[in-house]
């Protein structure tokens, strides 16, 4: 069913997939926004590769319906199909065919005109670094180039959404700096959906996380407010080499500050806990002036994405 | 023209389920497995009715099967009509029963479809080209001297009626088994209201009609000299069904929620496009070199085997003595030949082909790519069909092409009508193995699962054709016919115990066991998690 009127690119509403007694995912709601970069995170088996089937319309739901910009992607509609672009994990396409023809199928699939199919067929070989190889057939391609020219095809038509599923798993650290960088390029045009594993690809490019553990979702926040969220109250000092001699007593002054929960020395840094830190934040740097300690480094402890995924995921 | 009039309306009434069901689709999205379920339900139904009413004939409460001779007319009527309604709608309640899960009105339908669609494939459909093509061969012959008994005669005589006015005879059945369907329809949606409201009243009602229904039909048939009259009686009481029915339209889900459906536009350049990937792939992956290298020996050797066996045979020295009693070959040897060596050389051939169609993609994952895309399931099970019946197609035109020339240089020329008629017989079966190999194909979760679908489902075709009554109608049938061409050839017709022999009924089944193996591949493949 086609949504009145929707600010959301993709919008889930109870999406649940039970394989006989294994509940995979568990009353999904998810709402993303246009533009975004979607970061859907969790552990192998949390249910992000069925949540990807489930949109793209290869399983059918247990229960409840996902829509892509507002056309319903649950109900076999092969309208739907049109708005999104689709990575699988393990891309596979048909080996006797040559990047050109595969691309070209797509288009035609697509019911792209002619010369829009092959101005965009030169404009993803571009894009995707497979200009050279564009007439070898498929069937010699390393991971990675199946890879490239999954992304290709998934973006032919120019979808609104772009639904990938661990996108970088088969590249080397090249070709992932490559891909991640060209699709940090789509934030605001399209909107990534992009499900990963690896933790650093999704803090460098996502603006939002969504986290997925046994078929439920934890947690769907902007980034910066996920960090923020899971900051811990604390600051790392570390002091000039001239100034290492008075950590230990540094370290006991400042556990009589008020405002002061805890504050530990080992060697070269100081790591102090605190109460309250907007107080800490006007109190503390006066403090040490005061005790003439020179600094060579102050930083708000702020834990990796890797750190809260771990946390939440346990 | 009498024969394309008889082919086109066999064609008309084997679609017309499919178009219905096609139309019902768009409109309020039900499976083409409940469509199947009505087909099953038919059959089921009939597997009791069909003995029940032999047995009622037995003990005298019914008269002879054929004959309504005996017994009063009413009483035929009513027993005729209750049987009949009791063993379909009773059918049809044990199908939604199992079905074990409350259905849309629109599944309802769907079951409907199938039920009456089937009977008006095989009732209508190839009982006509059956009866129709017998008898036009008949009437070729000079039917009054081959001895038939009296009342044969009789029957056919009354029968010839029909071919001599064929075009409104094939008008008729298109129009009695249109209404038979919107008939069965109705009564399926009663039964599915008697589950819905949990009413039992409903499907005593669908009994009751189903007898009202058959019963007009019997009184009609022996009251009535017109048969225009006759199918406006039945008209009549399919009626007032109707109109309750289409006053429940309103019913289907997707009217009233605006669910949209892709139209035939929107969903054509990805059909186009992946029927043209499945030409390619049929040229790409040497299927086609293959394919037609199979052809070509078969129908080069045909000819050749025919002519070069008995000199062969003559030259053998323990042979010599013998030499006087092998015949002498001819163009029908050779046409015989050629319509062994086909069936036997064709047929692994197009399990080997086919059966990874579907299994294969599904396994490596392209078919997840491919569907993925806006190519409808239909559409990506129907393509493969289609590129399948073109090899098959290229094939059969390219092998007879090289037997019409060998046997032309090498004996004389084979008649053009038979030899195509053949030929026909021998492509209509083998597409009916394309079709079962591409639903193994479909079922199967591997392509070695497939393989073994597939060659289980050829293997009960050809089995199927020595079920006593049945056989005939099996794909087994075209070949037999087709066999039975051969020797003719110097006749008017091949002739077996006097009879002009045909088997219009399994060329009629073969359209039929097709579509309903495409309908279960495209069922099953929309249920399935790519």
């Amino acid at each position: 069913m086609a949504e009145q009127s929707t600010p959301w690119a993709i919008r889930t509403e109870g999406l649940t997939k039970r394989y006989g007694d294994v509940l995979a995912l568990d009353h999904l709601d998810l709402h993303v926004a246009p533009g975004s970069v979607f970061g859907f995170l969790g552990r192998n088996g949390a249910g992000k590769t069925t949540t990807m089937r489930l949109l793209a319309g290869l399983a059918h739901p247990t229960e409840g319906r996902a829509w892509i910009m507002g056309a319903e992607a649950t109900d076999g509609d092969t309208d739907a199909r049109r708005l999104f672009g689709y990575l699988p994990q393990n891309p596979a396409f048909y080996k006797w065919m040559t990047p050109i023809e595969l691309l070209d199928y797509v288009g035609r699939a697509y019911g792209l005109a002619e010369d829009l199919r092959r101005r965009r067929i030169q404009e993803m070989l571009a894009l995707v670094g497979l200009e050279e190889a564009a007439k070898r057939r498929i069937g010699g391609f390393s991971g990675g180039m199946m890879q490239r020219l999954g992304i290709a095809q998934a973006l032919i038509h120019e979808p609104s959404v772009l639904l990938l599923d661990e996108p970088t798993s088969a590249l080397d650290p090249a070709g992932r700096y490559e891909v991640l960088a060209m699709l940090a390029e789509l934030r605001g045009r399209v909107t990534v959906f992009f499900s990963s594993h690896i933790i650093a690809d999704v803090d460098r490019i996502c603006d939002t996380i969504g986290v997925l553990h046994r078929g439920r979702l934890l947690q769907v926040t902007p980034r910066e407010e996920l960090l923020a969220q899971y900051a811990v109250n604390a600051v790392a000092l570390t002091l000039d080499k001239g100034a290492t001699a008075a950590g230990a007593e540094l370290a006991a002054l400042l556990s009589e500050q008020p405002w002061v929960a805890d504050a530990a020395w080992d060697a070269h840094t100081l790591r102090v806990t605190v109460h309250d830190v907007a107080v800490a934040q006007r109190e503390l740097l006066p403090l040490l002036a005061g005790q003439g300690v020179a600094l060579q480094r102050l930083e708000w402890v702020r834990p990796s994405l890797e750190e809260i995924f771990l946390e939440m995921s346990a | 023209m009498i024969i394309i009039a008889l082919t086109i309306t066999v064609l008309i009434l084997i679609a017309l389920p499919v178009v219905a069901a096609t139309c019902l689709r768009r409109r309020a999205w039900s499976s083409w497995l409940l469509f199947l379920v009505g087909v099953a339900t038919f059959a089921g139904s009939q597997a009791v009715h069909i003995p029940l009413n032999n047995w009622l004939a037995d003990i005298g409460l019914l008269p002879p099967a054929g004959s309504l001779e005996g017994p009063p007319l009413w009483r035929t009527a009513l027993i005729l009509g209750l049987t009949a309604g009791l063993c379909e709608e009773l059918a049809r309640a044990a199908g939604l029963a199992l079905l074990r899960r409350r259905l849309p009105l629109q599944d309802a339908l769907m079951l409907g479809l199938g039920h009456g669609g089937i009977e008006a494939m095989f009732v209508g459909g190839v009982a006509l080209a059956g009866s129709m093509a017998t008898l036009l061969a008949l009437r070729a012959a000079d039917w009054q001297t081959l001895g038939l008994p009296a009342d044969v005669l009789a029957q056919i005589t009354a029968q010839m009626a029909n071919v001599e006015q064929p075009y409104s005879t094939l008008a008729l059945a298109t129009v009695e088994r249109c209404i038979a369907m919107a008939l069965h329809v109705t009564f399926s949606v009663m039964v599915w209201r008697a589950f819905e409201r949990r009413n039992v009243g409903w499907l005593v009602l669908a009994i009751a009609y189903h007898t009202l229904a058959d019963m007009v039909a019997v009184y009609a048939g022996q009251l009535l000299a017109s048969r225009w009259l006759m199918e406006l009686a039945f008209l009549a009481v399919a009626l007032p069904g109707i109109l309750w029915l289409w006053s429940q339209r309103h019913g289907l889900t997707g009217t009233t929620e605006s669910r949209r459906r892709p139209t035939w536009r929107s969903q054509w350049p990805a059909v186009a496009a992946s029927l043209r990937k499945e030409l390619l792939q049929v040229v790409r992956t040497r299927h086609l070199l293959i394919a037609m290298a199979l052809f070509l020996f078969v129908g080069i050797s045909s000819p050749l085997l025919a002519y070069f066996t008995p000199l062969i045979l003559s030259r053998i020295e323990e042979m010599k003595p013998f030499a006087d009693l092998i015949p002498e070959p001819s163009a029908a040897d050779a046409m015989v030949q050629y319509v062994k060596n086909l069936t036997q050389f064709l047929l692994p051939g197009v399990v080997l082909l086919g059966m990874g169609a579907v299994a294969a993609e599904k396994e490596r994952g392209t078919a997840a790519m491919a569907l993925s895309k806006p190519v409808p399931r239909w559409g990506f099970v129907l393509t493969k069909m289609a590129a399948q019946a073109l090899l098959l197609t290229a094939g059969t035109l390219a092998a007879a092409l090289c037997a019409y020339l060998y046997t032309l240089v090498l004996f004389e020329p084979l008649p053009l009508g038979p030899f195509a008629l053949v030929n026909l017989l021998l492509w209509a079966w083998l597409l009916v193995y394309a079709a079962a190999t591409l639903l193994g194909s479909t079922l199967g979760k591997s392509a070695g699962g497939a393989a073994g679908i597939a060659v289980g489902l050829c293997g009960a075709l050809l089995l199927a054709s020595y079920i006593p009554r049945v056989g005939p109608l099996a794909p087994g049938g075209l070949v037999a016919w087709a066999s039975a061409i051969g020797p003719g050839l110097k006749g008017v017709a091949p002739l077996i115990e006097g009879v002009p022999f045909t088997n219009a009924a399994a060329l009629g089944i073969a359209p039929v066991l097709v579509v309903l193996m495409l309908v279960g591949a495209v069922g099953a493949l929309e249920a399935q998690e790519i």
